[in-house]
């Protein structure tokens, strides 16, 4: 999968994906869960747009995490 | 009828050259058959020979990786020949690995029949048989006098030009192939005699069963120095110019393509869709940051946050069970990161 | 809950001058039925052909295929969509079996299917071997597409009952009834000693174009509910999906055919107790996944008393995910459950991964195929329904390869297909 073809010449990849169990199956390494299938990273339920991004910063914030981290195979971090 | 004409491979020790101390020998090509290839000549009863038999090392294969098909392929580019048959290795691993290995080049290079015959537990066969008719044997050289025979019934079916679609009936192992079939009973019926069956503790199989454990790739190492680090999007998302021009394909495509960061900051939910048809892509649309955050990365690169984001994003649509296609995709925006010199990918599966 | 189907055998569908059901053929008054789907403003065009088993012919951009037939008591069918929001699954059916109406329309962003009447792609769906009767309509200029499909099921729906209703006052060929009890757990009754199962349906509800209705409505958030399997085999439940495949939803001849809840209730008393059934939503988010799979396993063991479970799902590939969330959550508890799936294993049937995701406890999963096989089809003189399908460059007449999932019925979610995968 694709993650993986970019972590095998050493660029750290982090997925976002609000299914992480599907993400295992491929043995995806960084994951960070997202909101929904539909929005993975925005939630156009939120009650304003200042909300939804400061959602979406959260998420992209996890994202630097998970770069910046050393990962043993399956990290995975939680978005609750 | 024609004379069926057979290239035949074996190893340093069924060629008779030597032991394990010969096993790093390279290949050669001697005429006429040697060793079990006298067997396959007497078998074929008259209607065909083994012209050439190819002897090589057990080592030789596994030390030499990229050259050791090509010197196969030199050697009998000298010959001409219908049909190549490789081992019977039995149990023997280097042997069926080098067995199947030199198989699958003739198969793909030379566009001929080939087969080859290993023991269920030869890692060999979990490695080839998708690529390459593996007929099952016994596990050691006492099977080869029904081996053989098998092999030679089989080479001269593929010869006459049969498909095969039921490796099992030829005595092969599986290909792995799902064949799309009409059972007698409507899946609702099987559904409920098998929780029968599973509710009763009977022994009970699955139609559809686990992949194949994949491969885990070591975690790259993580980034150094965010401040200095350049950071790509990606995404399976299917986000493109509406008029789509490189027209990706709208599900399990089958290459990438890349984009301005700019041209979506400008132009935003007016000038890009997704063209993923496996989800519902509305909220996307109205609003392309909820698959790729180009607003709050923006922001995060103006705050120094990180270095710099990469000028162009990468898209496909839904590679997720693909393999073949994950990875070539995924080789390509690989190898275009490393020459934009990324340090870390965000990508958004869907 | 008592349910009576009285079946009318369809022998022959043919066009005359009043709508009339006798002894097997159907008469339909074509200008009648248009005039009465073509009330709908919203349609720009309403045609009405028949197709019948046999006949060389393609039938193009088929959306959904529904088997007409109205309660005796109301004349009408389909509660909180056409007649009005009353419970179904009790008192007698009219059952027109063996005739189907197509609904048939096309706009980008639509996906329909291709059914042939012949040849190989007959073969694969249990549709060639229904009297077809084609609703081909056209919408409006402005409508938007979510407006063309509720245009589109409501006149397929129309002409359903209508011609259901020819059988009013006829005798049916045979009869068959339809009686679960639902005791809760701790009876005493002879059929508790047989292996407890029940049925769980996931229903899509995610989006305007692709949810079902249930009693006409259908919003994006629920909690898994329980519904008597009467109601779901006698038109509680419509097929509301547009933007996907004809293999990726449950069309309304499915539910109203529902094969897990026809043979369970088959073999009920027998080989087994049937424990009723439980109806679930299709999140997408994990969370909410984890939710819905969590009490619907808890009303499928507690409520109904069930030891065994059969879960089908509809749609897409992360509703994998979904099916996989409530196995785990069923055997948390000790239910044993078989899942019935779809497979996506590549044009060649190659590919690696069947599912989007996988459980360790899902061990017993019954295929109903690979959604990408591709299907060679003959070229055909007759095309009814579209010469084409938006957004494919090809010419219907002409022989054409496509994949299975784009034929009405091949792949059926709910398991009412004989099509599976073999690995070879």
């Amino acid at each position: 999968m694709l993650q993986k073809e970019i972590e095998k010449v050493g660029i750290p990849a982090v997925l976002v994906t609000a299914l992480p169990p599907a993400a295992r199956v491929l043995n995806a390494s960084r994951i960070v869960e997202g909101v929904r299938v539909t929005n993975p990273l925005g939630d156009p339920d939120a009650s304003s747009a200042a909300v939804e991004r400061a959602i979406r910063r959260d998420i992209v914030e996890r994202c630097m995490q998970a770069l910046t981290r050393a990962v043993e195979a399956d990290t995975r971090d939680r978005s609750q | 009828m024609k004379m069926l004409r057979v290239v035949h491979y074996v190893n340093q020790f069924f060629g008779g050259v030597g032991g394990e101390e010969k096993a790093g020998i390279g290949p050669s090509l001697v005429d006429g058959p040697v060793g079990p290839g006298l067997l396959i000549q007497r078998v074929l009863e008259g209607q065909g020979m083994v012209v050439a038999t190819l002897i090589c090392g057990d080592n030789y294969f596994a030390d030499h990786p990229e050259s050791a098909g090509d010197e196969v392929l030199l050697l009998l580019q000298e010959r001409e020949f219908d049909l190549f048959l490789a081992g019977p290795a039995f149990n023997a691993g280097r042997y069926g690995m080098a067995c199947g290995e030199v198989c699958a080049q003739v198969q793909d290079r030379l566009h001929l029949p080939v087969v080859t015959g290993m023991f269920a537990e030869n890692p060999g066969v979990e490695l080839y048989r998708k690529s390459v008719l593996i007929v099952e044997t016994g596990g050691s050289a006492i099977d080869m006098g029904k081996s053989v025979p098998k092999m030679v019934a089989l080479g001269r079916k593929l010869c006459n030009g049969h498909q095969v679609t039921r490796p099992a009936d030829e005595g092969c192992f599986p290909r792995g192939v799902a064949a799309s079939v009409l059972s007698d009973k409507l899946a609702a019926e099987r559904a409920v005699s098998l929780v029968l069956r599973k509710m009763r503790g009977d022994s009970y199989e699955t139609e559809i069963p686990p992949p194949d454990q994949l491969d885990v790739v070591p975690p790259a190492p993580p980034i150094e120095s965010l401040g200095d680090a350049t950071i790509a999007l990606v995404t399976e998302g299917g986000l493109v110019p509406v008029d789509n021009p490189d027209r990706l394909e709208s599900s399990r495509a089958t290459r990438y393509a890349s984009y301005e960061v700019a041209a979506l900051e400008a132009r935003g939910s007016e000038g890009f869709q997704s063209v993923h048809r496996g989800f519902d892509t509305s909220y996307i649309n109205q609003d392309p940051n909820r698959l790729l955050p180009v607003d709050v990365v923006r922001e995060m690169e103006g705050k120094r946050v990180f270095g710099r984001l990469y000028p162009r994003y990468f898209v496909t649509t839904g590679v997720a069970t693909s393999l073949t296609n994950a990875t070539k995709i995924g080789k390509g925006i690989a190898e275009e990161l490393l020459g934009g010199g990324v340090s870390g990918v965000i990508l958004t599966a869907t | 809950m008592r349910l009576e189907f009285q079946y009318y055998e369809v022998s022959h569908v043919t066009f005359g001058s009043s709508t009339k059901y006798d002894r097997g053929t159907l008469t339909i008054h074509k200008q009648e039925l248009v005039d009465h789907i073509a009330a709908d403003k919203r349609l720009a065009s309403v045609d009405v052909e028949i197709v019948s088993p046999g006949s060389a012919t393609r039938i193009s951009n088929v959306l959904d295929a529904i088997e007409p037939r109205m309660k005796v008591d109301t004349g009408c069918y389909f509660p909180g969509m056409l007649d009005d929001i009353i419970r179904a699954g009790g008192g007698a059916t009219n059952v027109l079996r063996g005739a189907a109406v197509l609904e048939i329309g096309s706009a980008a962003g639509i996906y329909g299917g291709v059914l042939d009447m012949t040849g190989p792609g007959a073969e694969l769906s249990a549709l060639s071997k229904m009297h077809n009767i084609c609703v081909i309509v056209r919408p409006e200029a402005g409508l938007t597409v979510s407006e063309f499909a509720q245009a589109l099921k409501k006149a397929s729906m129309r002409a359903s009952v209508y011609v259901a209703a020819a059988t009013r006052g006829a005798t049916p060929s045979s009869t068959e009834t339809f009686a679960l009890d639902l005791q809760s757990v701790g009876s005493t009754s002879p059929a508790h000693v047989l292996p407890r199962i029940a049925y769980l349906l996931h229903l899509n509800s995610v989006g305007d174009l692709r949810q079902p209705y249930i009693y006409g409505d259908n919003p994006p958030r629920w909690y898994p509910t329980i519904l008597h399997p009467n109601e779901v085999i006698d038109g509680a439940i419509v097929c509301g999906h547009y933007n996907l495949s004809v293999a990726t939803k449950n069309l309304t001849y499915a539910f109203l055919n529902n094969p897990v809840i026809l043979e369970l209730y088959r073999r009920h008393g027998t080989e087994l107790d049937f424990r009723g059934v439980v109806i679930a939503p299709e999140p997408v988010s994990l969370s909410d996944m984890r939710r819905t799979a969590m009490v619907a396993a808890g009303l499928l063991k507690e409520t109904l008393g069930a030891d065994g479970v059969i879960m089908t799902k509809e749609a897409g590939g992360h509703t994998d995910v979904v099916l996989m969330e409530s196995c785990e959550a069923c055997e948390k508890l000790g239910v044993r459950t078989v899942l019935i799936d779809n497979e996506w294993l590549g044009p060649e049937g190659t590919d690696d991964i069947p599912l989007i995701a996988f459980s360790d406890v899902a061990d017993a999963i019954v295929s109903v195929g690979n959604m990408e096989a591709m299907v060679d089809l003959p070229a055909f003189d007759q095309v009814v329904g579209g010469d084409s399908l938006p957004g494919f460059d090809i010419d219907l007449h002409e022989a054409v390869r496509i994949p299975i999932m784009s034929i009405p019925l091949a792949i059926s979610q709910l398991g009412l297909t004989h099509l599976r995968t073999e690995r070879r």
